[in-house]
């Protein structure tokens, strides 16, 4: 049990943290893509865009040293609940589904729906779960590690695409 | 292991990353600049840049789009056969369209429809291009 809940607050974290990388390194797409859920008005997708960014940090942060344990389930159950009915009204509206909320991470961008759905459950799962303490080390150690990821990642990523171009300068 | 190695990891990674994109975003530029001097248009305008790939998802939606609306400072740079690139061309007579073929090697980088906005030196990226239009 413990170790499962574990592994959960620790995917989440992860999870939230690349959401929060990518989302935060083109705040100008995250508003767009902001814009074209008609949800707000669009003078008000910047600060929605900085709201949501804010927020997908703390719960990154709260998953690793986990703390709040029930409001951070909650707080990700609300989430996604809201996301998932915003893309679904996208679909019936416009027939779109895709989405960019893991950024360069694009097998997690496929079928939002189903996999909001899953991350539902996986919070109501771990809910049930037991949550004891953990060490604060570990959770700082945690986040480190999970930027150095991330990082060496995107730096990849980026020579990939530069090594595509650079014929061209 | 000590935590200030990780902090020091982390710390040399996003010099590392900022260089890289640094070096990125020129490259970016020249090609969209390339494509600007392809078309005779002044480098000296601000200008949205669409990279339409007939693959990726959303693209008729886009082409919609650019079929109704006015996109005076708007260049589109189509990735596909050049057989559908001529059809696109009578079909958005009103759009700047250009070939990817005639300013970049290996346009595969692109298998989303990205758009960029260049306003003199500063370049600004939009994954999903149908949010932009």
């Amino acid at each position: 049990m413990e170790v499962t809940s574990a592994v959960i607050d620790y995917f989440f974290s992860f999870l939230f943290f690349v959401s929060f990388y990518f989302k935060a390194r083109n705040m100008f797409n995250f508003s767009y893509e902001i814009k074209s859920y008609n949800v707000v008005p669009p003078s008000l997708a910047k600060l929605s865009a900085v709201a949501v960014v804010t927020l997908e940090f703390l719960l990154a942060i709260f998953y690793a040293c986990h703390v709040l344990n029930g409001y951070k389930e909650a707080a990700t159950i609300g989430l996604f609940l809201f996301f998932t009915i915003i893309t679904y009204r996208k679909k019936r509206e416009k027939g779109e589904e895709s989405c960019n909320c893991f950024g360069k991470v694009h097998f997690l961008n496929k079928n939002p729906i189903v996999r909001n759905l899953f991350f539902i459950i996986l919070s109501l799962i771990q809910i049930w779960l037991s949550n004891p303490e953990r060490n604060i080390n570990q959770s700082i150690y945690l986040l480190l590690g999970f930027s150095i990821l991330i990082l060496i990642f995107d730096i990849s990523d980026h020579l990939h695409k530069l090594k595509k171009l650079r014929p061209e300068i | 292991m000590n935590i200030g190695i990780f902090v020091i990891i982390v710390l040399v990674l996003i010099i590392c990353l900022a260089l890289v994109s640094n070096k990125l975003k020129v490259a970016e530029k020249a090609v969209l600049l390339k494509c600007l001097s392809r078309l005779d248009l002044s480098k000296d305008v601000s200008y949205s840049f669409i990279f339409l790939n007939y693959k990726a998802q959303d693209v008729q939606s886009i082409e919609d789009k650019l079929m109704n609306g006015d996109f005076e400072n708007t260049v589109v740079i189509f990735i596909g056969p050049l057989w559908l690139y001529k059809t696109k061309q009578k079909k958005l007579d009103h759009i700047k369209l250009i070939h990817a073929s005639s300013i970049m090697k290996d346009p595969s980088i692109y298998k989303t429809n990205a758009a960029y906005v260049l306003n003199g030196n500063k370049i600004k990226f939009v994954e999903n291009a149908n949010y932009y239009v």
